[in-house]
């Protein structure tokens, strides 16, 4: 009888235990905010950065890709490759610090927005391979034959090989966007409050990490998992059209 | 109308085509043989300038193609060219496969662009065909859709690569019969073939390549039944 007194005991302190803690990380003093906020923060960037990463990497994949059929852009050519070589082959929480504390370092600037600019010139290289990879993946008779018609370079890519190259870039896009998502994290690092900042605020408050923590996992779960399930239905319907 | 001064190409230390002289007359039909990898394909890409010379010229009525003053994709819409492998654009369909040249390169408003592709369909048999997409059709219907394709620009000339090398076999007669069709109506036409029904009705000249050189030419009779060098008999005995 005791003996189950006792587990009966354990469990009720259990549950008051973990009621405790969760009230404590979530609804105590409104912490729940510092998730929303994160959680905005996170989105914004991410969805900014992409849209910016798309801009310059379709630039520089076409720069790249006139440079190599065509022999044009030579210098805007180097300075792509440049900038390419470089964001690869440094780390990101680098260039954060780079722009954040160098470039921005003396001016009042909001941190959200370096954060958007960051991301997004670091997404900018990886589009813009991705891309690359994109058009070449289209059969070269494809070029052929625009030109044998008298279509010029810029109409080709325009009519024909863009149309067909997005099949395999937007897919790829949408990885690039999830990556993109969790990376953001990364702005934790600078002060920006985003979902991985936002538990580890709420933590530092409460000294006890457990929800914080796992119920960020959870949202950047949902965002990636929701996210993957989008993609693999565009590409599904990609895959469906002409074929 | 073409004239090919001693065209060499070069791919790196290769050489392709040792000085290629060739001169193109209004209405004539010039067929190229010779055996595989002798550089048929590259001197009819050097001729539509898809493919940059080493040294030489080619001369299109009267201009310099790969000259700077010149616009090479004037030049191309004059010059019509199907290839062995068809080429359609597989995301669009029949009909906007034929009319994306004329209505891009403004030549046609798109409805008489459509109008004009309907008579070519009309042409070749295969106006029931006009809103399916490339994949949904045989090989040989692929290649006519190519030829109209390139046709619908109203071309000076044709140039032809092995149009019918990649058909099954009962798939040729429609192709070959589309060409001799084009040549009795007095297209000028230049045809890298194997296909010898077309040769012999229809070439005007014969030209056999090997190893980057024009070795021999001719009409088709002087080819086939009075070959002149080793290399050309040999060249015949192995295709027959
Ligand atoms: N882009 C290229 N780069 C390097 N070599 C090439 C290229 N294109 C063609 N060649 C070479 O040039 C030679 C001539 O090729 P070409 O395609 O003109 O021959 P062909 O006479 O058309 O042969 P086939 O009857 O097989 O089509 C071949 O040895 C080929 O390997
Ligand atoms: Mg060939």
């Amino acid at each position: 009888m005791e003996v189950l007194f006792n587990i009966w005991g354990a469990i009720v302190n259990f549950f008051q235990n973990t009621w405790d803690s969760f009230y404590q990380t979530i609804i105590y003093d409104n912490r729940y905010i510092y998730i929303l906020e994160g959680l905005f923060n996170t989105l914004i960037i991410a969805l900014f950065a992409v849209i910016i990463g798309i801009v310059i990497g379709v630039l520089v994949a076409l720069i790249r890709n006139n440079y190599d059929r065509n022999n044009k852009f030579k210098l805007l050519n180097k300075i792509a490759c440049l900038y390419v070589n470089i964001i690869r082959g440094t780390p990101q929480i680098l260039q954060l610090m780079i722009i954040y504390y160098i470039i921005f370092g003396t001016v009042d600037i909001n941190i959200v927005f370096v954060g958007i600019l960051a991301f997004g010139i670091n997404s900018g290289a990886y589009v813009s391979e991705i891309i690359r990879a994109g058009i070449e993946s289209i059969d070269n008779g494809q070029l052929e034959a625009g030109y044998s018609l008298g279509l010029n370079y810029s109409k080709v890519m325009r009519y024909i090989i863009l149309p067909q190259a997005i099949k395999n870039i937007l897919p790829a896009l949408g990885n690039e966007f999830i990556t993109l998502l969790k990376d953001t994290s990364v702005g934790a690092y600078i002060g920006i409050v985003e979902l991985t900042k936002a538990s580890d605020i709420i933590a530092s408050r409460t000294y006890d990490y457990f929800f914080p923590l796992i119920i960020v996992a959870i949202i950047y779960l949902i965002l990636t998992i929701g996210l993957s399930k989008l993609i693999s239905m565009m590409e599904r319907k990609l895959s469906n059209d002409y074929s | 109308m073409i004239t090919v001064k001693n065209l060499k190409k070069k791919f790196g230390n290769k050489i392709v085509l040792k000085g290629i002289n060739l001169n193109v007359e209004k209405g004539e039909r010039v067929v190229i043989i010779g055996p595989s990898g002798c550089g048929k394909s590259t001197l009819l890409r050097c001729i539509n300038g898809i493919e940059k010379l080493t040294s030489g010229k080619v001369i299109f009525e009267g201009k310099d193609i790969n000259s700077k003053n010149v616009d090479i994709n004037k030049i191309r819409e004059k010059m019509g060219m199907v290839f062995q492998q068809f080429n359609l654009f597989p995301h669009l369909t029949i009909t906007e496969n034929i009319i994306l040249a004329p209505v891009k390169l403004k030549i046609m408003t798109k409805e008489d662009a459509v109008k004009k592709a309907v008579e070519l369909l009309e042409l070749i048999d295969l106006k029931d065909k006009k809103d399916m997409y490339p994949s949904q059709l045989s090989g040989g219907q692929k290649q006519r859709i190519a030829i109209a394709r390139a046709l619908i620009m109203n071309p000076e000339v044709m140039l032809f690569d092995e149009p019918t090398s990649a058909l099954d076999p009962e798939m040729v007669d429609e192709v070959s019969n589309l060409m001799k069709d084009l040549a009795k109506n007095g297209m000028t036409m230049i045809v890298v073939t194997h296909e010898m029904s077309f040769v012999k009705e229809c070439a005007s000249r014969v030209i056999f390549m090997e190893d980057g050189n024009i070795v021999e030419e001719g009409t088709p009779k002087d080819i086939f039944e009075n070959p002149k060098s080793d290399r050309l008999k040999e060249f015949l005995s192995k295709v027959k």
